[in-house]
């Protein structure tokens, strides 16, 4: 038997999540994975297109309110619009989850926090020191427990956002 | 480039990054080597990313084959690939990014049990060419399992 490659490369295999995709959608599904900002120049590498149709894609997004421009640097830059995606995702639960589902959950997720706390000895998971052990699975266990207990504070804010919309008939503001 | 801040070594991590999730069921869903996807808890909670592969797709000797993965808003991930066998034995490896004292950041925990790490190097640590990567490397061990049939 050969021996496994986990990083196989060619042209044909890189990019396997194009097939399929015309400019405007690579473009969009690339900048949905961009965290910091990036030069339109290197987001057309990443999505196989020339920088001028990533500019015009991005700046197009960008008005749409999923990506975030910055002009004024020189390539100008963009990222995925967190704030924009956080309220597209509370909208998505307010319009398809009643609000006492909603309260539900909120009351599901308070407790595991609380667990995680008493866990931790901490009521901040940025205090607890993930990485710096030898062991491994040690590392990874504790990885996966911070982050699903800062999970669990975001979607607990997340379900607030959610209440507020769904109580307002999907306004942030009452009519 | 896209690629996540390089800070100096976190102490800890972040919470489950909920688009980049989002992002890659959607890819993973039209993958014609995936039968399902599956968020844990739940499609409003996205913290684990499910996908069972298409079994049809592997010799009778594999009974089920899985992909889980998980991405962090730091920019650290895992993905991890189980083939269940036959003989009851299991087959696995896991992509990784994540700080740690004895391996880069980014690493690969080899085949047949996930136990032995060695440093890893990828040309763009972009979900979706990430996404890529491991699909073409789940590809060429589909080959090689058939191959040895």
């Amino acid at each position: 038997m050969t021996e496994f490659d986990p990083a196989p490369t060619s042209d044909e295999t890189q990019r396997r999540w194009q097939a399929g995709t015309d400019t405007f959608g690579r473009v969009y599904d690339v900048v949905l994975g961009i965290t910091s900002p990036t030069p339109y120049t290197d987001i057309a590498e990443l999505a196989d297109c020339s920088p001028n149709a990533a500019k015009k894609h991005l700046d197009r997004l960008a008005e749409m309110g999923i990506a975030h421009a910055n002009s004024d640097s020189r390539p100008a830059t963009y990222e995925r619009n967190e704030g924009y995606l956080e309220w597209q995702d509370a909208s998505r639960i307010a319009a398809e989850l009643s609000v006492d589902e909603i309260l539900d959950r909120v009351e599901t997720l308070e407790s595991q926090r609380a667990d995680y706390e008493v866990r931790f000895g901490t009521t901040d998971p940025t205090d607890v020191s993930v990485f710096d052990h030898g062991d491994h699975d040690t590392i990874h266990e504790r990885m996966t427990a911070v982050s699903e207990w800062q999970g669990v504070i975001r979607d607990i804010r997340l379900y607030e956002l959610a209440r507020q919309l769904s109580q307002n008939d999907g306004h942030l503001i009452p009519a | 480039m896209s690629d996540p801040p390089e800070d100096s070594t976190p102490h800890s991590t972040g919470p489950p990054d909920r688009q980049t999730l989002r992002l890659l069921e959607r890819h993973l869903a039209s993958d014609s080597l995936v039968a399902e996807t599956a968020f844990e808890p739940n499609a409003y909670e996205p913290r684990l990313l499910h996908g069972v592969l298409a079994a049809e797709r592997y010799p009778d000797s594999v009974t089920a084959v899985r992909l889980d993965i998980r991405w962090f808003t730091t920019g650290d991930f895992s993905i991890h690939y189980v083939e269940d066998h036959e003989d009851g034995t299991r087959w696995e490896c896991r992509w990784d990014r994540h700080p740690n004292t004895h391996n880069t950041r980014l690493h690969f925990h080899e085949p047949p049990s996930a136990t032995g790490v060695t440093d890893l190097d990828l040309p763009s640590l972009h979900p979706l060419d990430v996404y890529s990567t491991v699909l073409a490397a789940i590809e060429n061990r589909l080959e090689t399992l058939w191959s040895a049939m």
